[in-house]
């Protein structure tokens, strides 16, 4: 009996002290909407109030530390490195009371970072994220991370939405609950959909060229394969490998019906999205992507056997400028080799595109649990990356900043003639961009993932994948 | 009077006793009890593991988890780790064993060595145990695939872990091999309690070698078998790091275990509370087999 009752008390001490403890609040999202919305009333206060006179967010006074955390800070090695150092340089002159002091983790170990740091109350003044396709990562700290409408207004007038690529602005917005509030600010972004890169020398030697349409690409891939050379570099085993793809294909065949379906206002079993889905199991039925493009290697690794001359083409798109060009941190390149943009083929065949899409590679956020002084440290850091001295190091290598007018200059990014010219290309595919890259809801991009899987290896056919996909789409509670 | 003394020296003597043990209650309730009861009431909440904010849903987690197509794939998974690795892991550690221990009576140092030898992959993290082999065993450019090529035997330069269908088989086989060490380990222990007089008495009546493990190596050692088969049936549970570097749980799903899924879940996805409810069913199995366990024990079917 005894026991029993000893028992009970642990039991119930244990549950006090859980129930005492961490989260069992059961405040729906309505706090934090409510939240977002007084910031932005509040903007919108700041926004009438504000003259160009005005414009330009004051340095704190005093000196101010900046904990910044980010996995990768422009370059790690080489020119990129030299310019980084001397920006910093430069901005430690403009800005003398503002040290930053830079926490890099490598990317696989900056979420568990932030995670515990924020939830600890200890988490970094400043930290990159992703955003685009790997929404998560910044819906989930939407609670720690300052609204920056305000500051925004301060630094650039109430206009300066219209300094930012709009389809690379989008996906912050969306863990907001519809506010409109910005959590973050774009730094670089990725332009693709409608490029990838081939490998030149081996095109020239088996006298091919970049194919315009399916029938020339599964020719090609004969081509290839009997030359031992494999097709397509893709490894697939990342959650957004197969569905970046897709999705490259899916606004081929159904134009900016993909955006309407993703927000549900169309099916996803529309014959659109099924013939799509078709066409990518048609890579694995023809071998396009070698004999294992599902195995446990992730898409990096097999980008790194690309340069090193396994395979012919990829689906990479305007960061891999700089590095099909210049030197890799994706292992040793193949010296001996050219890589060319190749212009991604005409999918159905209709002689109709729609344009790249848009998505912003990192996005910067400021803790908002920091003083004022810091907050305005905080966000005059962050606006040198994205549109000041940071920014233009980036844009220099050649990367395309969400902020449109970052001045560039190409001459120490060591592209060849042809390599310049090719910048072009990406510049007008950012003009005519087709709208955001990503997956807007994980509950999508989850039922897509394993419907392709299955796909791809026979388990299921196409119309079920996609029935699949729409029961998930259906299911979905839209907040944003 | 005498018998209120020793009444209140027996109190003392077991008050005291609680006191010793309070620091392991302590522990008890902070590091198991407090996340297991923290961890179901996690299972009735939407959160993305960072959020000051959790949303109640009830038994939502529960029904998606019964719905959920991949969690029968993950304990499939774990049935194939019961039905295949188990079995063959225990065979060959037992073969091992008394192969040690045989040698080991003519030739000690040459047994010490193939015993370090083959122990020697149970020390090594299974997390690189993972990157190794995902090296060796990769489709296309693995060394494994690359020596049967150049050696002539391209024929079977299959895609082990690339390939849906047999790369859970793959998976277990390399599990066997990290684990066949420990097995082999607690084998030959347990292979030294067995008195001689036994194998003496045997030869006497003329048993011969073969009889002499079947009659009696093999029986006197039925609680380890059962303490392995117990260990391993846990650990088809619980494994992860070995399967998550080796083939992050594809390809397909088709090597994904309860383990890799919840850790998917929850960092991927951000979806804390659908993960613990994982973790619930994981401690759920765990719970039944332990409590077979301790009944089949307890009902001397094992000696």
């Amino acid at each position: 009996m005894r026991k029993y009752i000893i028992l009970l008390i642990i039991i119930v001490f244990a549950v006090s002290i859980m129930y005492a403890g961490v989260g069992c609040k059961t405040t729906a999202t309505t706090e934090t909407t409510l939240a977002v919305t007084e910031t932005t009333a509040a903007v919108t206060e700041t926004a009438a109030e504000t003259t160009a006179a005005e414009l330009g967010v004051k340095p704190p006074t005093e000196k101010v530390t900046l904990n910044v955390t980010c996995w990768t800070f422009r370059g790690s090695t080489g020119a990129l490195k030299e310019e980084t150092d001397a920006a910093m340089a430069k901005f430690k002159e403009k800005y003398p009371t503002i040290d930053i002091k830079m926490t890099m983790p490598a990317y696989a170990d900056q979420d568990a970072l932030l995670s515990t740091g924020l939830m600890g109350g200890q988490g970094p003044d400043v930290w990159i994220n992703e955003c685009g396709g790997a929404i998560n990562g910044l819906v989930k700290y939407i609670d720690y991370t300052l609204p920056l409408d305000s500051f925004c207004i301060q630094e650039w007038g109430p206009n300066w939405k219209d300094m930012v690529a709009k389809e690379a602005l989008a996906p912050i917005y969306w863990g907001t609950g519809g506010t409109e509030s910005t959590i973050a600010l774009p730094d670089y972004i990725e332009i693709m959909g409608d490029s990838g890169f081939y490998n030149k020398t081996y095109f020239d030697k088996f006298g091919l060229t970049p194919p315009k349409t399916w029938d020339e690409l599964v020719s090609v891939g004969e081509v290839l394969k009997k030359n031992n050379i494999e097709p397509i570099a893709f490894g697939a085993s990342g959650q957004g490998d197969k569905r970046a793809l897709w999705e490259y294909m899916a606004l081929d065949f159904a134009g900016p019906k993909v955006f309407d379906a993703i927000n549900g206002k169309a099916n996803f079993t529309d014959p659109e999205f099924i013939a799509t889905t078709e066409e990518f199991k048609g890579f694995f039925d023809n071998g396009l992507f070698g004999k294992d493009p599902f195995t446990g290697v992730l898409y990096m690794d097999k980008i790194t056997e690309y340069y090193q001359g396994k395979f012919a083409m990829n689906f990479m798109g305007s960061w891999e400028l700089g590095v099909a060009e210049g030197p890799t941190d994706y292992g040793k390149k193949d010296k001996n080799m050219e890589w060319r943009i190749w212009d991604l083929p005409d999918w159905n065949g209709d002689g109709k595109t729609y344009g790249a899409l848009l998505a912003p590679a990192q996005v910067w956020c400021i803790n908002k649990d920091i003083s004022e002084e810091r907050q305005r440290a905080a966000f005059i850091f962050i606006k040198e990356c994205v549109y000041g001295i940071f920014a233009t190091v980036q844009a220099n290598h050649p990367s395309w900043m969400a902020f449109t007018d970052v001045p560039r200059d190409l001459s120490k990014s060591g592209l060849t003639e042809q390599g310049l010219k090719d910048v072009e290309f990406f510049s007008n595919s950012l003009k005519n961009a087709a709208g955001y890259s990503g997956m807007k809801y994980t509950e999508l991009d989850d039922a897509l993932n394993k419907g392709l899987a299955a796909v791809a290896v026979g388990e299921m056919t196409a119309q079920k994948a996609m029935e699949e996909l729409q029961a998930a789409s259906e299911s979905l509670e839209r907040t944003y | 009077m005498e018998e209120n003394h020793k009444m209140s020296r027996l109190r003392f003597k077991v008050n005291t006793g609680y006191i010793f043990i309070l620091p392991a209650i302590i522990l008890f309730i902070v590091l198991i009890l407090y996340p297991i009861i923290y961890n179901i009431n996690l299972s009735f909440y939407q959160w993305n593991g960072a959020s000051i904010h959790k949303i109640f849903i009830g038994f939502e987690n529960y029904i998606t988890l019964i719905k959920d197509n991949v969690i029968a794939i993950c304990l499939k998974n774990s049935l194939l780790y019961i039905l295949i690795e188990l079995p063959l892991n225990i065979i060959l550690a037992f073969i091992f064993a008394y192969l040690i221990s045989q040698i080991a009576n003519v030739y000690r140092r040459i047994s010490s060595l193939i015993r370090t030898i083959i122990f020697l992959p149970s020390i090594i993290p299974p997390a690189f145990i993972g990157i190794i082999f995902r090296r060796i065993l990769e489709g296309q450019n693995g060394y494994l695939n690359n020596t049967l090529r150049s050696i002539g035997l391209g024929s079977l330069a299959i895609n082990w872990i690339g390939n849906y269908k047999i790369a859970i088989y793959t998976v277990l086989l390399v599990h066997v091999w990290w684990l066949v060490g420990y097995a082999v380990v607690i084998y030959l222990s347990a292979m030294q309690t067995i008195p001689k007089e036994y194998y003496e008495s045997a030869e006497i009546d003329g048993a011969n070698r073969f009889r002499q493990v079947i009659h009696i190596t093999i029986p006197y050692l039925n609680f380890t078998h059962f303490t392995l088969i117990i260990l391993g049936t846990i650990t088809s549970l619980t494994t992860f790091p070995l399967i998550y570097t080796l083939t992050v749980g594809g390809p397909a799903n088709s090597t994904e275990f309860l383990t890799t899924y919840l850790y998917s879940r929850a960092f991927a996805f951000g979806k804390a509370g659908y993960s613990a409810t994982i973790a619930l069913l994981i401690l759920v199995c765990a719970l039944i087999i332990t409590i077979i366990q301790l009944r089949l024990y307890r009902s001397r079917m094992i000696i």
